[in-house]
């Protein structure tokens, strides 16, 4: 092989070479910006774009999926943005898909992120237009913030002062915080509310169990719950109480009734209680027959002792005893049994 | 009817123009000069679509000034990564912005450092091989005697290395470009592991035809200045050995600056047509 040969297979591989670089670096960089992938159009409207420009990334659920082709001003409040988006994405972007304005990061580029919803929506076509959501402005931000800190800043001087107040003061506060014997007694304090929870604990262990057992049906309460028999005969009692009710109010009613007859003085009883003439006669009569009884017993105990009377006395009370002695008899024999 | 030339009186030389006096010597020879080399640049396009074409002595010569130049160039350009990326690490993890370094220097080298360092090595190498090549042609008269067998020397020397040098140098900044951002690779590996896919990733993400394009486009030019100054440095290289070594030289130097100038055109031009 001639010396030149070997120096043109030489340049010929050094200049392939540079070529196929060539090739790769633009093919990489053509990737990018999706120059050698099928690509649909897609449009969204902003009021502001806060600096996006042509060739911005578009990201779909945080993956890059295309660029921002054309942005256009459609009138003062409008600006329309052109997007070339992979066509694969044409299976999975709704058209109720947000695009929202976004950073790269803090400092970087600026992009615009298409957020999927959680509600069904149709798939996207070529020349769809999306909705969008307006973007976080960093100014505003800013402003909120420096209000933030202005905040922070009063905040910080009235803590000082609080602090400062506690220190000379050396109030309660003081004292719950610098005292080192407070701190076993809120120790022990704090034992004893465990062991309140404990039991609280315990507590409603029981009354889960019991709420159970009455779910159940269990004992009366749970009867009472569950048992349908019970709740009938409950409310047949609780009717039987109201017809009860119902009587005694009518009963009281009539008892009025005669309440105020006797107030007003009619009848027996009113003529006893409000004429005096009749109450005096009444007491008299009454005296009468305890004189008249006095002396009755006084007859009945002379006739005791005549001797004509005695022997029929005796018979009688001979009589009685036999027939207490037999009715004891049969109650023994039966409580036997 | 035969007719006799005789000849006339001298004629009296054209007095130079009053406003020629006033431009000082050195600007008058700078002018002289940038001139000179115009018109040397028009005679090559003039000369280059015209046939014969010297294909043979082209291939040579895209052989001495590309394949030649290949170890000199990857050698720098894999310093240069290694170095800007070394540099370049301490003031972004200063910010935390470590994660861009691949992005920063990929931008670096692609725009600017690869085409603009790998002109100046070829404006170093092949420049001043070209000048005291052809300033010794000259200085032998070798240019001389192939004009007296018949072969145009401008043709078969000047076109032949000027094609050479406009062609290879876009190779050269190509191959340049990849060996630097390998150096930077191995300079990102030694703090930190990141993987080639995804250093490779980082700079290709941050990079756009803007970015590339122009800095390709002007690695033509560079590549014509540097074969355009050393051919005629030294195709009118001065009589005597003194003359080579002047010519080969000045290559150099006005090669150098005018990558420089070239340089300053392009991003002018680049940002006005808004690729910045």
């Amino acid at each position: 092989m001639s010396k030149e040969t070997l120096h043109n297979i030489r340049l010929g591989i050094f200049v392939m070479a540079g070529i196929l670089l060539l090739i790769t670096g633009l093919y990489f960089i053509g990737s990018n910006t999706n120059m050698f992938s099928k690509t649909i159009t897609l449009y969204v409207t902003f009021k502001n774009v806060s600096g996006l420009k042509a060739g911005n990334n578009i990201r779909y659920a945080g993956i890059d999926v295309g660029t921002v082709e054309d942005i256009e001003i459609v009138n003062d409040t409008t600006i329309r943005v052109k997007m070339n988006v992979k066509a694969d994405l044409q299976k999975v972007i709704r058209k109720n898909a947000l695009a929202t304005l976004g950073t790269d990061g803090l400092m970087g580029n600026k992009l615009i992120n298409i957020d999927p919803v959680s509600s069904e929506g149709e798939l996207v076509k070529e020349g769809d237009e999306l909705a969008s959501t307006p973007a976080v402005n960093m100014e505003e931000m800013l402003r909120t913030l420096s209000v933030t800190n202005r905040n922070v800043l009063a905040i910080s001087a009235n803590l000082k002062t609080l602090t400062d107040n506690i220190n000379s003061s050396r109030g309660t506060l003081y004292t719950v915080l610098m005292d080192t014997t407070i701190a076993p007694k809120i120790h022990h304090s704090l034992d004893n509310i465990a062991t309140i929870s404990d039991n609280i604990k315990l507590v409603s262990e029981d009354l889960n169990e019991m709420i159970a057992d009455v779910q159940q049906g269990k004992g009366t309460v749970g009867k009472l719950v569950n048992d349908t028999a019970m709740s009938n005969d409950l409310v047949k009692a609780i009717q039987e109480v109201k017809s009860a009710g119902e009587r005694i109010n009518s009963s009281a009613m009539d008892l009025k009734q005669v309440l105020e007859k006797v107030n007003d003085g009619k009848g027996t009883i009113g003529t006893l209680i409000n004429d005096t003439a009749s109450a005096n006669s009444l007491k008299r009569s009454l005296l009468n027959v305890e004189v008249i009884t006095i002396k009755f017993n006084e007859d009945l105990e002379a006739l005791k002792h005549n001797f004509l009377s005695a022997g029929i006395l005796r018979i009688k009370k001979r009589k009685r005893r036999r027939s207490w002695a037999n009715k004891s008899c049969v109650q023994k024999s039966t409580s036997k049994q | 009817m035969e007719s006799t030339k005789q000849p006339g009186p001298p004629v009296p030389k054209k007095a130079d123009p009053a406003w020629l006096s006033i431009i000082p010597d050195d600007l008058r020879d700078f002018l002289n000069e940038a001139g000179d080399i115009t018109r040397f640049a028009m005679r090559f396009f003039r000369e280059v679509f015209v046939p014969p074409y010297e294909m043979r002595e082209v291939i040579h010569q895209c052989y001495e000034v590309g394949y030649r130049s290949l170890t000199l160039v990857g050698l720098t350009a894999f310093i240069i990564g290694l170095v800007l990326t070394l540099q370049s690490r301490p003031t972004l993890a200063k910010f935390g912005a470590e994660s861009w370094l691949p992005a920063m220097v990929g931008i670096s080298i692609i725009r600017e450092i690869g085409p603009v360092i790998v002109a100046l090595i070829c404006a170093g190498k092949i420049g001043s091989s070209i000048g005291a090549e052809l300033g010794s042609m000259k200085v032998t008269e070798q240019i001389d005697a192939m004009e007296v067998s018949g072969t145009n020397p401008f043709k078969y020397i000047v076109v032949s290395r000027m094609i050479a040098t406009t062609l290879m140098i876009p190779v050269l900044t190509i191959m340049g470009d990849t060996i630097a951002l390998c150096g930077s690779f191995i300079a990102v590996r030694i703090k930190s592991s990141v993987s080639f896919t995804l250093f490779f990733n980082q700079v290709f993400e941050s990079t756009e035809f803007s970015d590339f394009l122009p800095a390709f486009i002007k690695s033509f030019f560079f590549g014509f200045a540097i074969g355009l100054i050393g051919c005629y440095k030294g195709y009118n290289s001065k009589k005597g050995t003194e003359g080579v070594g002047e010519s080969a030289n000045s290559a150099v130097v006005v090669a150098s600056l005018l990558v420089f100038v070239l340089d300053l055109i392009a991003v002018q031009i680049t940002e006005f047509f808004g690729y910045i």
